[in-house]
Protein backbone atom coordinates (compact mmCIF):
# COMPACT_ATOMS: atom_id res chain seq x y z
CA UNK A 1 0.00 0.00 0.00
CA UNK A 2 2.65 2.58 1.04
CA UNK A 3 4.93 1.51 -1.93
CA UNK A 4 1.48 2.34 -4.15
CA UNK A 5 1.09 5.64 -2.02
CA UNK A 6 4.42 6.09 -2.94
CA UNK A 7 4.23 5.92 -6.21
CA UNK A 8 1.34 7.92 -6.81
CA UNK A 9 3.10 10.73 -5.34
CA UNK A 10 6.05 10.66 -7.48
CA UNK A 11 3.73 10.03 -10.67
CA UNK A 12 2.10 13.53 -9.80
CA UNK A 13 5.46 14.98 -9.21
CA UNK A 14 6.58 14.17 -12.55
CA UNK A 15 3.64 15.42 -13.61
CA UNK A 16 3.79 18.99 -12.17
CA UNK A 17 7.45 19.38 -13.15
CA UNK A 18 6.62 19.06 -16.50
CA UNK A 19 4.86 22.14 -16.32
CA UNK A 20 6.86 23.71 -13.56
CA UNK A 21 9.99 22.44 -14.68
CA UNK A 22 11.18 22.45 -11.10
CA UNK A 23 8.78 21.33 -8.38
CA UNK A 24 10.04 24.55 -6.33
CA UNK A 25 12.37 27.00 -7.02
CA UNK A 26 14.68 25.32 -3.86
CA UNK A 27 13.54 21.85 -4.84
CA UNK A 28 14.87 20.22 -8.43
CA UNK A 29 13.30 16.62 -9.63
CA UNK A 30 15.03 14.91 -12.27
CA UNK A 31 15.85 11.14 -12.91
CA UNK A 32 16.54 8.20 -16.01
CA UNK A 33 15.23 5.05 -16.85
CA UNK A 34 16.38 2.24 -18.95
CA UNK A 35 14.64 -0.85 -20.54
CA UNK A 36 16.64 -3.17 -22.01
CA UNK A 37 17.08 -6.72 -24.34
CA UNK A 38 19.90 -8.86 -24.16
CA UNK A 39 20.59 -12.03 -26.44
CA UNK A 40 23.46 -14.11 -25.99
CA UNK A 41 24.32 -15.42 -29.64
CA UNK A 42 27.13 -17.72 -29.28
CA UNK A 43 26.54 -21.05 -27.78
CA UNK A 44 29.54 -20.95 -24.87
CA UNK A 45 28.00 -17.43 -23.83
CA UNK A 46 27.11 -17.64 -19.89
CA UNK A 47 24.75 -14.64 -21.42
CA UNK A 48 20.67 -14.95 -21.97
CA UNK A 49 20.32 -17.30 -24.09
CA UNK A 50 16.10 -16.94 -24.18
CA UNK A 51 16.94 -13.11 -25.21
CA UNK A 52 15.01 -11.53 -22.18
CA UNK A 53 13.22 -8.04 -21.93
CA UNK A 54 14.70 -6.53 -18.59
CA UNK A 55 12.92 -3.60 -17.07
CA UNK A 56 16.38 -2.41 -16.16
CA UNK A 57 16.02 0.47 -13.79
CA UNK A 58 14.56 3.93 -12.72
CA UNK A 59 16.13 6.47 -10.60
CA UNK A 60 14.45 9.52 -9.40
CA UNK A 61 17.04 12.17 -8.68
CA UNK A 62 16.48 15.16 -5.94
CA UNK A 63 18.35 17.98 -5.87
CA UNK A 64 17.50 20.21 -2.81
CA UNK A 65 18.58 23.24 -1.70
CA UNK A 66 16.99 24.36 1.69
CA UNK A 67 19.32 27.46 2.30
CA UNK A 68 22.17 29.39 -0.03
CA UNK A 69 25.13 26.83 -0.14
CA UNK A 70 23.41 23.63 1.11
CA UNK A 71 21.93 21.50 -1.34
CA UNK A 72 21.08 17.67 -0.72
CA UNK A 73 21.58 15.22 -3.45
CA UNK A 74 19.28 11.90 -3.81
CA UNK A 75 19.37 8.94 -6.47
CA UNK A 76 16.77 6.63 -5.86
CA UNK A 77 16.83 3.72 -7.85
CA UNK A 78 14.19 0.75 -8.34
CA UNK A 79 15.83 -1.93 -10.32
CA UNK A 80 14.60 -5.25 -12.60
CA UNK A 81 10.50 -4.36 -11.61
CA UNK A 82 10.77 -3.64 -8.15
CA UNK A 83 7.95 -5.56 -6.04
CA UNK A 84 9.25 -6.32 -2.66
CA UNK A 85 5.99 -8.46 -1.96
CA UNK A 86 7.36 -10.95 -4.74
CA UNK A 87 11.46 -10.54 -3.33
CA UNK A 88 11.67 -9.34 -7.04
CA UNK A 89 14.12 -6.64 -8.09
CA UNK A 90 15.24 -4.15 -5.59
CA UNK A 91 15.47 -0.24 -4.26
CA UNK A 92 18.76 1.04 -3.78
CA UNK A 93 19.74 4.65 -2.42
CA UNK A 94 22.76 5.23 -5.32
CA UNK A 95 23.77 8.30 -3.34
CA UNK A 96 22.15 10.94 -0.31
CA UNK A 97 24.73 13.34 0.37
CA UNK A 98 24.68 16.90 1.85
CA UNK A 99 26.97 19.48 0.21
CA UNK A 100 28.34 22.98 1.57
CA UNK A 101 29.37 25.28 -0.74
CA UNK A 102 31.71 27.37 1.08
CA UNK A 103 32.85 28.71 -2.66
CA UNK A 104 33.41 27.05 -6.05
CA UNK A 105 36.85 25.84 -4.97
CA UNK A 106 35.63 24.29 -1.96
CA UNK A 107 32.69 22.24 -1.20
CA UNK A 108 32.39 19.72 1.16
CA UNK A 109 30.11 16.73 1.43
CA UNK A 110 29.24 14.26 3.93
CA UNK A 111 26.54 10.95 3.14
CA UNK A 112 26.74 8.29 1.11
CA UNK A 113 28.47 8.93 -2.57
CA UNK A 114 29.97 7.54 -5.46
CA UNK A 115 33.40 7.07 -5.92
CA UNK A 116 34.91 9.63 -8.21
CA UNK A 117 37.10 7.73 -10.43
CA UNK A 118 37.77 7.39 -14.35
CA UNK A 119 35.16 8.35 -16.56
CA UNK A 120 32.50 5.99 -15.70
CA UNK A 121 31.74 5.15 -12.04
CA UNK A 122 29.73 8.13 -10.95
CA UNK A 123 27.75 7.87 -14.07
CA UNK A 124 27.34 3.58 -14.27
CA UNK A 125 23.43 4.25 -13.44
CA UNK A 126 22.23 6.51 -15.66
CA UNK A 127 22.44 5.16 -19.29
CA UNK A 128 21.84 8.54 -20.56
CA UNK A 129 24.78 9.86 -19.33
CA UNK A 130 26.66 7.66 -21.94
CA UNK A 131 27.12 6.30 -25.74
CA UNK A 132 26.96 2.55 -24.90
CA UNK A 133 24.74 -0.15 -23.72
CA UNK A 134 26.41 -0.60 -20.42
CA UNK A 135 29.74 0.64 -18.84
CA UNK A 136 32.95 -0.56 -19.47
CA UNK A 137 33.51 -3.88 -17.45
CA UNK A 138 37.55 -3.48 -18.50
CA UNK A 139 37.67 -0.52 -15.82
CA UNK A 140 34.93 -0.43 -14.37
CA UNK A 141 32.87 -3.71 -13.33
CA UNK A 142 35.86 -6.14 -13.41
CA UNK A 143 34.75 -8.48 -11.45
CA UNK A 144 32.47 -9.48 -14.49
CA UNK A 145 36.13 -10.16 -16.81
CA UNK A 146 37.97 -11.90 -14.15
CA UNK A 147 38.75 -9.37 -11.74
CA UNK A 148 38.00 -11.22 -8.40
CA UNK A 149 35.89 -10.18 -6.00
CA UNK A 150 38.14 -6.54 -5.51
CA UNK A 151 36.88 -4.05 -7.65
CA UNK A 152 39.60 -1.20 -8.36
CA UNK A 153 37.60 0.53 -5.79
CA UNK A 154 34.15 0.05 -4.65
CA UNK A 155 31.52 1.92 -6.78
CA UNK A 156 30.15 3.57 -3.40
CA UNK A 157 31.34 4.86 -0.54
CA UNK A 158 29.78 6.74 2.77
CA UNK A 159 32.10 9.12 3.99
CA UNK A 160 33.62 12.97 3.30
CA UNK A 161 34.55 14.49 0.84
CA UNK A 162 36.24 17.44 -0.66
CA UNK A 163 35.76 18.90 -4.58
CA UNK A 164 35.78 21.95 -6.02
CA UNK A 165 35.99 23.71 -10.02
CA UNK A 166 38.14 26.83 -11.08
CA UNK A 167 39.91 27.62 -13.71
CA UNK A 168 43.18 27.27 -13.82
CA UNK A 169 45.71 28.79 -16.89
CA UNK A 170 42.14 29.86 -18.23
CA UNK A 171 41.01 26.05 -18.10
CA UNK A 172 38.76 24.81 -16.10
CA UNK A 173 39.80 22.42 -13.29
CA UNK A 174 38.05 20.01 -11.08
CA UNK A 175 39.37 17.75 -8.06
CA UNK A 176 38.08 15.80 -5.78
CA UNK A 177 38.46 13.66 -2.37
CA UNK A 178 37.03 10.89 -0.84
CA UNK A 179 37.85 9.40 2.42
CA UNK A 180 35.41 6.83 3.83
CA UNK A 181 35.19 3.25 5.15
CA UNK A 182 35.83 1.85 2.15
CA UNK A 183 35.50 -1.79 1.13
CA UNK A 184 34.81 -4.73 3.57
CA UNK A 185 37.27 -7.45 2.38
CA UNK A 186 34.10 -9.28 0.96
CA UNK A 187 32.51 -7.94 -1.91
CA UNK A 188 28.76 -8.54 -1.96
CA UNK A 189 28.82 -10.81 1.44
CA UNK A 190 29.77 -8.51 4.00
CA UNK A 191 28.79 -9.02 7.63
CA UNK A 192 29.70 -5.47 8.10
CA UNK A 193 27.67 -2.87 5.97
CA UNK A 194 30.15 -0.17 4.93
CA UNK A 195 27.17 2.13 4.53
CA UNK A 196 26.84 2.06 8.42
CA UNK A 197 30.44 0.68 10.22
CA UNK A 198 33.56 0.11 9.21
CA UNK A 199 35.08 -3.31 10.16
CA UNK A 200 38.63 -1.52 10.64
CA UNK A 201 40.41 1.18 11.67
CA UNK A 202 41.77 2.42 8.10
CA UNK A 203 39.91 4.50 6.43
CA UNK A 204 39.90 4.66 2.62
CA UNK A 205 41.24 8.10 0.83
CA UNK A 206 41.11 8.54 -3.16
CA UNK A 207 40.34 11.16 -5.70
CA UNK A 208 40.30 12.60 -8.73
CA UNK A 209 41.83 15.77 -10.87
CA UNK A 210 40.46 17.08 -13.86
CA UNK A 211 42.07 19.40 -16.34
CA UNK A 212 40.42 20.43 -19.35
CA UNK A 213 44.35 20.60 -21.37
CA UNK A 214 42.12 21.75 -24.16
CA UNK A 215 38.51 23.45 -24.67
CA UNK A 216 37.68 19.90 -25.83
CA UNK A 217 40.19 17.47 -24.25
CA UNK A 218 39.99 16.72 -20.88
CA UNK A 219 42.77 14.56 -18.66
CA UNK A 220 42.21 12.78 -15.37
CA UNK A 221 43.86 11.52 -13.14
CA UNK A 222 42.18 9.22 -9.99
CA UNK A 223 43.54 6.94 -7.65
CA UNK A 224 42.17 5.15 -4.80
CA UNK A 225 43.51 3.07 -1.61
CA UNK A 226 42.03 1.04 1.16
CA UNK A 227 43.43 -1.47 3.99
CA UNK A 228 41.23 -4.33 4.20
CA UNK A 229 40.30 -6.41 7.32
CA UNK A 230 41.00 -10.39 6.20
CA UNK A 231 39.06 -13.51 6.82
CA UNK A 232 39.59 -17.37 6.86
CA UNK A 233 37.41 -19.04 4.76
CA UNK A 234 37.76 -22.33 5.83
CA UNK A 235 37.45 -21.23 9.38
CA UNK A 236 35.26 -18.90 9.31
CA UNK A 237 33.39 -18.63 6.74
CA UNK A 238 30.63 -16.13 8.06
CA UNK A 239 33.70 -13.27 8.51
CA UNK A 240 33.15 -12.83 12.27
CA UNK A 241 36.32 -13.18 13.45
CA UNK A 242 39.47 -11.39 11.36
CA UNK A 243 42.72 -12.39 11.21
CA UNK A 244 44.35 -9.26 11.90
CA UNK A 245 45.87 -9.65 8.63
CA UNK A 246 45.26 -6.79 6.12
CA UNK A 247 45.40 -6.79 2.28
CA UNK A 248 46.34 -3.44 1.06
CA UNK A 249 44.35 -2.44 -2.11
CA UNK A 250 46.15 0.31 -4.66
CA UNK A 251 44.64 1.46 -7.71
CA UNK A 252 45.30 4.46 -10.00
CA UNK A 253 43.80 5.78 -13.11
CA UNK A 254 44.19 7.89 -16.38
CA UNK A 255 41.54 9.16 -18.41
CA UNK A 256 41.13 11.89 -21.41
CA UNK A 257 38.19 12.72 -22.80
CA UNK A 258 38.28 14.53 -26.33
CA UNK A 259 35.37 15.80 -28.66
CA UNK A 260 36.24 18.00 -31.35
CA UNK A 261 33.60 18.75 -33.67
CA UNK A 262 30.80 15.69 -34.07
CA UNK A 263 34.22 13.00 -33.25
CA UNK A 264 34.35 11.82 -29.45
CA UNK A 265 37.20 9.92 -28.17
CA UNK A 266 37.67 8.83 -24.93
CA UNK A 267 40.50 6.57 -23.21
CA UNK A 268 40.73 5.44 -19.95
CA UNK A 269 43.95 3.40 -18.35
CA UNK A 270 43.05 1.53 -14.73
CA UNK A 271 45.39 -0.44 -12.85
CA UNK A 272 46.86 -1.26 -9.26
CA UNK A 273 47.32 -4.30 -7.14
CA UNK A 274 45.77 -6.21 -4.57
CA UNK A 275 48.59 -7.22 -1.38
CA UNK A 276 47.09 -9.72 0.79
CA UNK A 277 49.53 -10.40 3.71
CA UNK A 278 50.43 -13.87 2.70
CA UNK A 279 50.90 -14.34 -1.09
CA UNK A 280 52.27 -12.56 -3.94
CA UNK A 281 50.92 -9.41 -4.82
CA UNK A 282 48.01 -8.98 -7.85
CA UNK A 283 49.15 -6.48 -10.41
CA UNK A 284 46.40 -5.95 -12.79
CA UNK A 285 45.19 -3.48 -15.24
CA UNK A 286 42.47 -2.44 -18.01
CA UNK A 287 42.39 -0.64 -20.76
CA UNK A 288 39.40 0.79 -22.45
CA UNK A 289 38.95 3.38 -26.05
CA UNK A 290 35.94 4.42 -27.27
CA UNK A 291 35.39 6.67 -30.91
CA UNK A 292 32.20 7.95 -32.10
CA UNK A 293 31.08 9.75 -34.48
CA UNK A 294 27.41 11.68 -34.30
CA UNK A 295 25.92 13.11 -37.71
CA UNK A 296 22.79 14.98 -37.86
CA UNK A 297 22.88 15.54 -34.07
CA UNK A 298 21.02 11.94 -33.67
CA UNK A 299 22.95 9.23 -34.89
CA UNK A 300 26.05 8.26 -33.35
CA UNK A 301 28.11 5.27 -34.24
CA UNK A 302 30.62 3.84 -31.89
CA UNK A 303 33.26 1.24 -31.32
CA UNK A 304 34.53 0.16 -28.09
CA UNK A 305 37.97 -1.44 -27.30
CA UNK A 306 38.61 -2.96 -24.08
CA UNK A 307 41.20 -5.21 -22.22
CA UNK A 308 41.74 -6.52 -18.83
CA UNK A 309 44.74 -8.27 -17.57
CA UNK A 310 43.11 -10.00 -14.27
CA UNK A 311 46.93 -10.58 -12.74
CA UNK A 312 50.15 -9.83 -14.95
CA UNK A 313 52.18 -13.12 -13.28
CA UNK A 314 49.71 -15.26 -14.94
CA UNK A 315 50.21 -15.07 -18.41
CA UNK A 316 46.95 -16.96 -19.76
CA UNK A 317 43.85 -15.16 -18.00
CA UNK A 318 43.15 -11.82 -20.07
CA UNK A 319 40.02 -10.72 -21.56
CA UNK A 320 39.50 -8.58 -24.37
CA UNK A 321 35.93 -7.09 -25.57
CA UNK A 322 35.09 -5.51 -28.89
CA UNK A 323 31.75 -3.57 -28.75
CA UNK A 324 30.46 -1.83 -31.99
CA UNK A 325 26.77 0.04 -31.71
CA UNK A 326 24.66 2.66 -32.89
CA UNK A 327 23.27 5.16 -30.32
CA UNK A 328 19.95 7.41 -32.02
CA UNK A 329 18.72 9.98 -30.35
CA UNK A 330 14.89 9.65 -30.72
CA UNK A 331 14.43 12.57 -28.94
CA UNK A 332 15.77 14.73 -26.60
CA UNK A 333 16.60 13.06 -23.44
CA UNK A 334 15.23 9.78 -25.58
CA UNK A 335 17.81 7.56 -26.79
CA UNK A 336 17.90 3.78 -28.55
CA UNK A 337 20.82 2.20 -28.34
CA UNK A 338 22.03 -1.07 -30.30
CA UNK A 339 24.98 -3.21 -30.10
CA UNK A 340 26.71 -6.07 -30.60
CA UNK A 341 29.52 -7.21 -28.11
CA UNK A 342 31.95 -9.62 -28.84
CA UNK A 343 34.23 -10.94 -25.53
CA UNK A 344 37.77 -13.20 -25.97
CA UNK A 345 38.84 -14.68 -23.15
CA UNK A 346 41.61 -17.44 -22.29
CA UNK A 347 41.70 -20.37 -20.25
CA UNK A 348 42.84 -19.18 -17.13
CA UNK A 349 40.42 -16.28 -16.66
CA UNK A 350 38.34 -17.55 -13.76
CA UNK A 351 35.46 -15.41 -14.55
CA UNK A 352 35.25 -16.11 -18.52
CA UNK A 353 37.10 -19.14 -18.62
CA UNK A 354 38.78 -19.31 -21.77
CA UNK A 355 35.25 -18.96 -23.57
CA UNK A 356 34.39 -16.53 -26.92
CA UNK A 357 30.99 -15.31 -26.75
CA UNK A 358 28.80 -12.49 -28.47
CA UNK A 359 26.08 -10.97 -27.33
CA UNK A 360 23.20 -8.85 -28.81
CA UNK A 361 21.94 -5.71 -26.17
CA UNK A 362 19.81 -3.35 -26.92
CA UNK A 363 17.82 -0.57 -24.90
CA UNK A 364 15.30 2.27 -24.81
CA UNK A 365 16.92 5.24 -22.14
CA UNK A 366 15.17 8.04 -20.83
CA UNK A 367 16.25 11.22 -18.86
CA UNK A 368 13.97 13.75 -17.95
CA UNK B 1 42.27 -20.77 -29.95
CA UNK B 2 42.59 -17.28 -30.48
CA UNK B 3 44.21 -15.71 -27.82
CA UNK B 4 44.18 -11.82 -28.16
CA UNK B 5 47.56 -10.03 -26.11
CA UNK B 6 48.60 -6.63 -26.95
CA UNK B 7 48.84 -7.18 -30.81
CA UNK B 8 44.88 -7.51 -31.36
CA UNK B 9 44.68 -4.61 -29.26
CA UNK B 10 46.57 -2.79 -31.47
CA UNK B 11 44.79 -4.77 -34.08
CA UNK B 12 41.43 -3.32 -33.16
CA UNK B 13 42.63 -0.21 -32.43
CA UNK B 14 43.64 0.15 -36.10
CA UNK B 15 40.07 -1.75 -36.74
CA UNK B 16 38.24 1.89 -34.75
CA UNK B 17 40.53 4.21 -36.32
CA UNK B 18 39.68 3.03 -39.44
CA UNK B 19 36.04 2.73 -39.05
CA UNK B 20 36.33 6.36 -37.82
CA UNK B 21 38.16 8.08 -40.78
CA UNK B 22 36.52 5.71 -43.24
CA UNK B 23 32.74 7.29 -42.34
CA UNK B 24 34.16 10.54 -41.56
CA UNK B 25 35.00 10.79 -44.84
CA UNK B 26 32.26 9.64 -46.43
CA UNK B 27 29.84 11.77 -44.42
CA UNK B 28 31.60 14.52 -44.58
CA UNK B 29 31.82 16.66 -40.93
CA UNK B 30 28.53 17.94 -39.79
CA UNK B 31 28.43 21.91 -39.42
CA UNK B 32 28.06 22.38 -35.90
CA UNK B 33 26.89 26.30 -36.79
CA UNK B 34 23.68 27.19 -35.31
CA UNK B 35 21.09 28.36 -37.99
CA UNK B 36 19.12 31.32 -36.89
CA UNK B 37 18.39 34.46 -37.73
CA UNK B 38 20.45 37.40 -36.27
CA UNK B 39 18.80 38.84 -32.74
CA UNK B 40 19.81 40.60 -30.21
CA UNK B 41 19.65 39.08 -26.77
CA UNK B 42 19.60 40.89 -23.14
CA UNK B 43 20.76 40.26 -19.82
CA UNK B 44 18.03 40.19 -16.97
CA UNK B 45 18.55 39.91 -13.00
CA UNK B 46 16.27 40.08 -10.27
CA UNK B 47 16.08 43.25 -8.43
CA UNK B 48 17.74 41.92 -5.25
CA UNK B 49 21.40 41.17 -7.50
CA UNK B 50 23.24 43.75 -6.81
CA UNK B 51 25.55 43.33 -10.37
CA UNK B 52 25.43 46.20 -13.29
CA UNK B 53 26.99 43.99 -15.97
CA UNK B 54 28.36 40.87 -16.73
CA UNK B 55 30.77 39.26 -19.47
CA UNK B 56 30.33 36.68 -21.38
CA UNK B 57 32.52 34.31 -19.42
CA UNK B 58 30.76 34.92 -16.40
CA UNK B 59 28.00 33.85 -17.92
CA UNK B 60 29.25 30.67 -19.08
CA UNK B 61 30.18 29.79 -15.65
CA UNK B 62 26.66 30.19 -14.67
CA UNK B 63 24.82 28.29 -17.21
CA UNK B 64 27.52 25.71 -16.67
CA UNK B 65 26.84 25.40 -12.91
CA UNK B 66 30.59 26.75 -12.27
CA UNK B 67 29.40 29.54 -10.71
CA UNK B 68 26.73 29.07 -8.42
CA UNK B 69 26.52 31.77 -5.58
CA UNK B 70 26.45 35.50 -6.10
CA UNK B 71 28.83 37.38 -3.77
CA UNK B 72 26.50 37.90 -1.47
CA UNK B 73 26.25 33.89 -1.28
CA UNK B 74 23.01 34.10 -2.39
CA UNK B 75 22.86 30.94 -4.85
CA UNK B 76 21.80 31.93 -8.37
CA UNK B 77 18.91 30.95 -10.39
CA UNK B 78 19.46 30.82 -14.01
CA UNK B 79 16.75 30.37 -17.14
CA UNK B 80 17.00 30.69 -20.74
CA UNK B 81 14.77 30.09 -23.54
CA UNK B 82 14.83 26.75 -24.93
CA UNK B 83 17.09 25.83 -27.74
CA UNK B 84 15.18 25.22 -31.19
CA UNK B 85 13.37 28.79 -31.21
CA UNK B 86 15.15 31.67 -32.53
CA UNK B 87 15.87 33.08 -28.93
CA UNK B 88 17.07 29.85 -27.72
CA UNK B 89 19.88 29.24 -30.60
CA UNK B 90 21.16 32.95 -30.00
CA UNK B 91 21.64 32.03 -26.45
CA UNK B 92 24.00 29.38 -27.14
CA UNK B 93 25.25 31.01 -29.68
CA UNK B 94 26.16 33.56 -27.32
CA UNK B 95 27.63 31.11 -25.29
CA UNK B 96 29.82 29.74 -27.90
CA UNK B 97 28.12 26.59 -27.42
CA UNK B 98 25.50 23.96 -29.47
CA UNK B 99 22.74 22.58 -27.61
CA UNK B 100 23.91 19.13 -27.97
CA UNK B 101 27.00 19.88 -26.61
CA UNK B 102 25.58 22.01 -24.10
CA UNK B 103 23.25 18.83 -23.13
CA UNK B 104 25.78 16.28 -23.34
CA UNK B 105 27.51 18.32 -20.88
CA UNK B 106 24.66 18.55 -18.53
CA UNK B 107 23.83 15.00 -18.65
CA UNK B 108 27.11 13.78 -17.38
CA UNK B 109 26.79 16.97 -14.53
CA UNK B 110 23.50 16.48 -13.45
CA UNK B 111 23.78 12.51 -13.21
CA UNK B 112 26.81 12.30 -11.78
CA UNK B 113 25.57 14.71 -8.73
CA UNK B 114 27.40 17.17 -9.36
CA UNK B 115 24.25 19.94 -9.61
CA UNK B 116 21.63 20.54 -11.26
CA UNK B 117 20.97 22.87 -15.24
CA UNK B 118 19.49 25.51 -15.65
CA UNK B 119 16.09 25.47 -16.06
CA UNK B 120 14.29 26.45 -19.49
CA UNK B 121 11.43 28.33 -20.15
CA UNK B 122 9.35 27.98 -23.77
CA UNK B 123 10.13 32.15 -24.61
CA UNK B 124 11.28 35.22 -23.20
CA UNK B 125 8.01 36.71 -21.56
CA UNK B 126 8.34 33.38 -19.15
CA UNK B 127 11.80 34.23 -18.38
CA UNK B 128 11.02 37.50 -17.22
CA UNK B 129 8.44 36.38 -15.57
CA UNK B 130 10.26 33.44 -13.03
CA UNK B 131 12.87 36.14 -12.82
CA UNK B 132 11.17 38.79 -11.80
CA UNK B 133 9.38 36.65 -8.96
CA UNK B 134 12.37 34.80 -7.69
CA UNK B 135 15.32 36.03 -5.81
CA UNK B 136 18.71 35.93 -7.35
CA UNK B 137 18.14 35.08 -10.49
CA UNK B 138 19.30 35.65 -13.98
CA UNK B 139 17.76 35.27 -17.42
CA UNK B 140 18.65 35.48 -20.96
CA UNK B 141 15.81 37.37 -23.14
CA UNK B 142 15.25 39.25 -26.48
CA UNK B 143 15.97 42.68 -26.24
CA UNK B 144 12.34 42.90 -28.03
CA UNK B 145 10.82 42.50 -24.56
CA UNK B 146 12.78 44.98 -23.20
CA UNK B 147 9.23 46.94 -22.72
CA UNK B 148 7.74 44.29 -20.86
CA UNK B 149 10.23 44.21 -18.07
CA UNK B 150 8.91 45.75 -14.46
CA UNK B 151 10.14 43.83 -11.48
CA UNK B 152 13.74 42.99 -12.55
CA UNK B 153 16.47 44.88 -14.23
CA UNK B 154 18.86 44.45 -17.21
CA UNK B 155 22.30 44.74 -16.96
CA UNK B 156 25.08 44.85 -19.28
CA UNK B 157 27.27 42.72 -21.63
CA UNK B 158 30.78 43.41 -20.84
Amino acid sequence: MNVKFLLIAILFMMQCSLFSKDLHPHVKLNGYSSFEFEYEISDKGDGDKNGSFDADSIDLVFNIYPVNRLRFAIDISYEHGTATEDNRGNVAMEYAFGEYTYNEYLKIRFGKMFSHFGIYNEIHTAKTSFLTFKEPKSTNKISKVGGGDFLFYPRWQVGLAVTGEFDLADKEFDYILQLSNGDQGDEGGQDTNPFESDNNTQKAFGGRFRYNILEDLRLGLSFYHDIVEEYDDDLDPKHENPTGQHTSVFSYGFQAEYQIRNLTFEFEYTGGFVDPSSGSSIDRYGVTLLGAYTFKDKYTPYVRLEYFDPNQDVSNDEATIFICGLNIEVLRWFNVKVEINRTWSEDGNLELNGKNTTQFNSSFVIGF
Amino acid sequence: MMILKLNSFLKYTCILFVFLFGFFSIGGAESEEIKSEEIKLIIIVSSDVKIKEIDIATLNKIYRGRKTLWKNSNKISAYYVKSGTVTGDAFFKLLGVTYSKFNRYWRKKLFSSAGTPPSSRSNGQSVIDVVSKNESSIGVIPASLKDKIKSCKIIKIK
